[in-house]
């Protein structure tokens, strides 16, 4: 019984969802509405339990007296307790104390995180051979002159302390086209991926035996889409079946 | 005519991609670089003297072409010595071949120890110490200082394997580890060696907490079912940390193979214990030396322009039609009485891309707040939430407009992302912003966001370092801040000299990198493949 | 004091996160637990000022029977629901049977899916624009993006050797692309990104960026 009647919930609000390829409409509201309420709901539900109690309640009750562990349970408490002076206008101040902590300790923490993986491991791995020796093929050298000629360009195009003219124009220019070149090919690769995605979803709805209409609504909507994505879509009495 | 030369010289490079790409060598760069199997590492592991009896414990996993890896801890002609090591053996298991280093503990009766290692080079394991690090036990705490690093190439499908210990006793805590590398190039287990056993008193196991160590096989079975552990074949798992009994705080280590391929995920090796081995801090972590460097490179340039801009205003920084973007689709966006939409990413505050975007906020409320203008800057974490109101306030307080300031224009919606992005796209439907700014990290709601955006009529302007998500900013906004322009964004608008010298830092430090680049490019080519060498990494975060 | 305090707070906090990196001893590793953890448990915390500001937001809306409100009212009762129950189970959200489950497996799963494939909408809309934008920029972005498309599929691998007589392998075109121009912008696009965070890092930590410090 509650399965069944999870599965029309879900195929529903599927349609409702999707409605929403041809424009905002009454179901869509729905829909979107009961999805923020419900997932917001939810993770309070889910935090609470996983992170809330373990992380922040817990550690007071089994401190059992120790001050050392108290003083390290109860700050965070007292942390997360300033956060809410920002709901009383005189000591909203207060707030910015947890932020500053935040904030601090993460740009800290990011600061090494860029620092020791994405910087010094891409500025080791563009060192690569310029000429065919050992065990280096004319090709593979090619290839890396075009991978180290690509990578300069790139960079010089996050040059900003300089107009880009002349020399710099020109190699800040072809490193914009390297760029488009890396945006393309990612591009081409989620592609197939999202697809997939679709498919899958519209296998799920064609299991609980909605396949036409559902399978309906999904072309009317992709003709929309693709063909007149300028034009003002008309309203449309098919659309509001469920 | 300009352009048909571009597009000749497009049409040029693809053709040369078309040939060069005819017969591929090997992937140029690390991040694609082939696997290379362990039959690989046994054809070119040198033979090392190694008798069974000397091995104190060990296991064995076997691949699907019958390669066999054994780990082992074992124990040198010099009982005070151990090694932990790995032997290859190819299609079948007969005739054990070392590919692995040595790490090998010394300690002396009077309590001084030495650490050393044997890359495969080396031959017996005895004589040829390449490396001794510095180790010393105070008498009082009998531990032994190991900061080890043996390096082994080809050990199995994932290249070369680091292996750092480091065990610490005075207060309490220690911690032993071992380090791999995943490309064979760098990138190792994070935090692979740091536990806590501060419960290190008796015989029994200690209970470890890092989430890559593991008392027995079952529960590293366990975590690999639920991915705990990411690592890959071959990639060698601290297994259990055994207090010796009745020492004073030395410990027995067990060491563990993983198997984390889908089909043979409950394949762990588990060695045999290792020798007593203890330790104490360290105040500077020298395999790290590389990345100091470089930070400070950059900190030093940073510092240096900081303190020009102090003596000289005269700074030039060029347009960044992006940023410009921001502040002429506010101005529409005020004049056509309709408000302003920002969105900061999906992110936590621990991603410098919303610390950054929060930073943009406050520009772009306190000029929405000068146009008179509104905002509405949904969230969908509830601290970036907590942020953004503080932000915006004080953006509404500077620009002198304090109780213009509506709580309510900086939402919570859900932490839920597809929810979040579903009210994001109800908000930009029926509040009808003018101007969409995206800035801070996105993932797939990117695109969902900035097409519905688009079908609205606003004005986009959007920015993130995230590299898959930046194409289909590019696709569907009318501007897109890639990368570094998102994070130059505060400073550009700030105007501030002392800001703006931090770009023209990192601009030195660009070349600073190419320059890095170039000698390391060139000292390669001539076969010498010790500068680029010095920038692996020994441990990633 | 009021934004001294701050200051300092972010100094301290951002410098041993830096220097922990380096430093393997217990008197910089054991701060730096406790900030990662105190940093952690304080953002978690405020889902519960996340859920009041909920309330604050569309209550009065409801009251004052603002536009759109029976939505709002429909969405403030989903979400009192959702959490009361899931509070009357005492943290059984996972259990097969619970309430909460019920309502993750058939409410978030589908739409969360739902909205994921609205992207296969969304991305063909996006190449079919970028396709009528004539400039290099959006040709090469199209063309790489085709190459690697067709590449992926039997189908382009067939025609491409089919029409060339062998001379052009399509999957070898798309590792080219991937090995060679893609990786240099990737690279790039990470250095500078890496250079602009670091920067952004060391302007927070000096106190330069203090707009997010209200007075």
């Amino acid at each position: 019984m509650m399965e069944t009647m999870g599965a029309w919930v879900g195929v529903g609000l599927t349609v409702f969802i999707l409605s929403f390829l041809y424009k905002d409409n009454p179901f869509y509201k729905l829909a979107e509405h009961i999805y923020l309420g419900v997932s917001a709901g939810y993770w309070l539900v889910v935090v609470f339990h996983t992170n809330i109690l373990p992380e922040l309640i817990m550690p007071l009750r089994e401190s059992g007296g120790d001050p050392g562990k108290l003083a390290m349970a109860l700050t965070p408490i007292a942390l997360s307790l300033l956060m809410f002076a920002t709901l009383f206008k005189k000591i909203a101040w207060l707030a910015t104390i947890p932020i500053a902590f935040v904030i601090g300790a993460f740009a800290g923490a990011q600061i090494i995180g860029f620092a020791s993986s994405d910087l010094i491991i891409q500025i080791q791995s563009s060192m690569q051979p310029l000429w065919a020796s050992g065990q280096t093929t004319w090709r593979e050298a090619i290839n890396n002159w075009i991978g180290f000629a690509g990578l300069i360009c790139c960079l010089l195009f996050f040059f900003f302390s300089r107009e880009h003219k002349g020399a710099l124009g020109a190699a800040s220019r072809v490193g914009m086209y390297f760029l488009m070149i890396s945006f393309g090919a990612s591009f081409g690769y989620t592609v197939m991926g999202r697809i997939s995605l679709a498919i899958g979803r519209a296998q799920e709805l064609y299991d609980y035996h909605y396949a036409t209409l559902v399978f309906t609504v999904l072309v009317v909507a992709g003709v929309f889409l693709t063909g007149r994505l300028r034009k003002p879509p008309a309203e449309s009495a098919e659309m509001k079946q469920p | 005519m300009k352009k048909q030369l571009e597009t000749a010289g497009v049409l040029l490079f693809l053709a040369a991609g078309v040939i060069l790409s005819a017969k591929p060598g090997k992937p140029v760069g690390g991040e694609t670089g082939q696997a290379e199997g362990p039959a690989r590492a046994a054809a070119e592991a040198r033979p090392v003297s190694m008798r069974p009896a000397e091995v104190l414990g060990a296991a064995d996993r076997w691949n699907d072409s019958g390669d066999a890896l054994r780990l082992f801890v074992r124990q040198s002609g010099d009982p005070e010595k151990q090694a932990l090591g790995v032997l290859v053996s190819e299609g079948g298991g007969s005739g054990w071949k070392p590919a692995a280093a040595q790490v090998v503990v010394h300690r002396d009766p009077s309590g001084k120890s030495t650490g050393s290692l044997l890359p495969e080079t080396a031959g017996e394991i005895k004589d040829q110490i390449t490396h001794t690090l510095t180790a010393q036990i105070p008498p009082d705490k009998r531990g032994v200082s190991m900061r080890l690093r043996a390096v082994t190439r080809n050990i199995a499908s994932n290249g070369l394997m680091n292996i750092a210990a480091l065990a610490l006793t005075p207060d309490g805590r220690v911690a032993v580890g071992i380090e791999l590398s995943r490309d064979g190039k760098a990138g190792l287990i994070p935090d692979a060696f740091r536990l806590d056993a501060s419960t290190a008193d008796g015989p029994t196991p200690l209970p470890i907490a890092a989430h890559l160590v593991f008392q027995d096989k079952d529960k590293a079975v366990k975590a690999l079912e639920e991915e705990k552990i990411s690592g890959l074949a071959g990639d060698v798992v601290l297994v259990s940390l055994q207090a010796v009994p009745g020492g004073d705080k030395p410990f027995m280590l067990r060491a563990g193979f993983l198997a984390a391929s889908a089909q043979a995920r409950d394949e762990i090796a588990v060695s045999g214990p290792s020798l007593p081995v203890a330790a104490e801090a360290a105040w500077f972590n020298g395999l790290r030396l590389n990345v100091a460097l470089l930070l400070a490179a950059v900190a030093g340039l940073i510092f240096w322009f900081m303190w020009q801009a102090k003596r000289s205003a005269n700074l030039y920084v060029r347009r960044i039609p992006g940023i410009d973007a921001i502040e002429e689709a506010i101005g529409r966006a005020t004049e056509m009485g309709r408000p302003v939409l920002y969105v900061p990413g999906i992110l936590d505050m621990t991603n410098i891309q919303t610390i950054s975007s929060m930073l943009i906020l406050g520009k772009v409320a306190e000029m929405v707040a000068e146009y008179d203008s509104d905002i509405v800057a949904p969230n969908m974490i509830p601290f970036v939430r907590e942020v953004a109101a503080d932000v915006v306030k004080q953006a509404y307080y500077n620009a002198g407009r304090p109780d213009a300031f509506k709580p309510e224009s900086v939402p919570y919606l859900s932490q839920e992302q597809f929810a979040f992005t579903a009210g994001v796209n109800g908000i930009m439907l029926r509040d009808k912003p003018a101007a969409n700014i995206y800035l801070g990290g996105f993932y797939a709601e990117s695109l969902i966001l900035s097409e519905t955006g688009f079908q609205a009529k606003a004005i986009q302007v959007a920015g993130t370092a995230e590299v898959t998500q930046l194409p289909f900013f590019i696709a569907a906004c009318d501007y897109t801040l890639i990368g570094e322009e998102l994070f130059a964004a505060s400073a550009y608008m700030s105007k501030d000299p002392r800001m703006l010298s931090t770009l023209k830092a990192a601009d030195w430090a660009k070349m600073l990198f190419i320059g890095l680049i170039v000698i390391g490019s060139v000292s390669l080519s001539l076969g010498m493949p010790q500068f680029s060498q010095f920038f692996e990494i020994a441990a990633m975060k | 004091m009021k934004k001294t305090i701050p200051l300092i707070v972010t100094f301290i906090t951002g410098v041993i996160m830096t220097v922990e990196y380096f430093s393997p001893h217990p008197l910089v590793q054991h701060p730096k637990a406790a900030i990662e953890k105190w940093g952690i448990s304080v953002m978690s915390a405020m889902i519960v000022l996340g859920t009041l500001n909920i309330l604050i937001v569309n209550l009065p809306r409801i009251v004052r029977k603002e536009r759109d409100w029976m939505y709002k009212a429909i969405m403030v009762a989903a979400m009192i629901a959702t959490a009361g129950l899931g509070f009357y189970e005492q943290g059984k959200f996972d259990d097969k049977g619970s309430f909460s489950n019920w309502m993750f497996t058939h409410l978030l799963v589908p739409l969360q899916s739902t909205m994921f494939a609205l992207l296969a909408f969304y991305i063909t809309s996006a190449a079919f624009r970028a396709f009528r934008a004539r400039s290099v920029e959006a040709t090469l972005l199209l063309a790489a993006a085709i190459i690697v498309m067709l590449g992926r599929v039997p189908i382009g691998e067939l025609l491409s050797a089919k029409l060339t007589g062998g001379a052009l392998n399509l999957p070898d075109l798309v590792s080219w692309i991937n090995d060679v121009p893609n990786l240099a912008g990737k690279r790039a696009i990470m250095v500078g990104a890496a250079l602009g965070a670091i920067s952004t890092g060391i302007r927070v930590i000096l106190g330069m960026e203090r707009s997010y410090l209200a007075g």
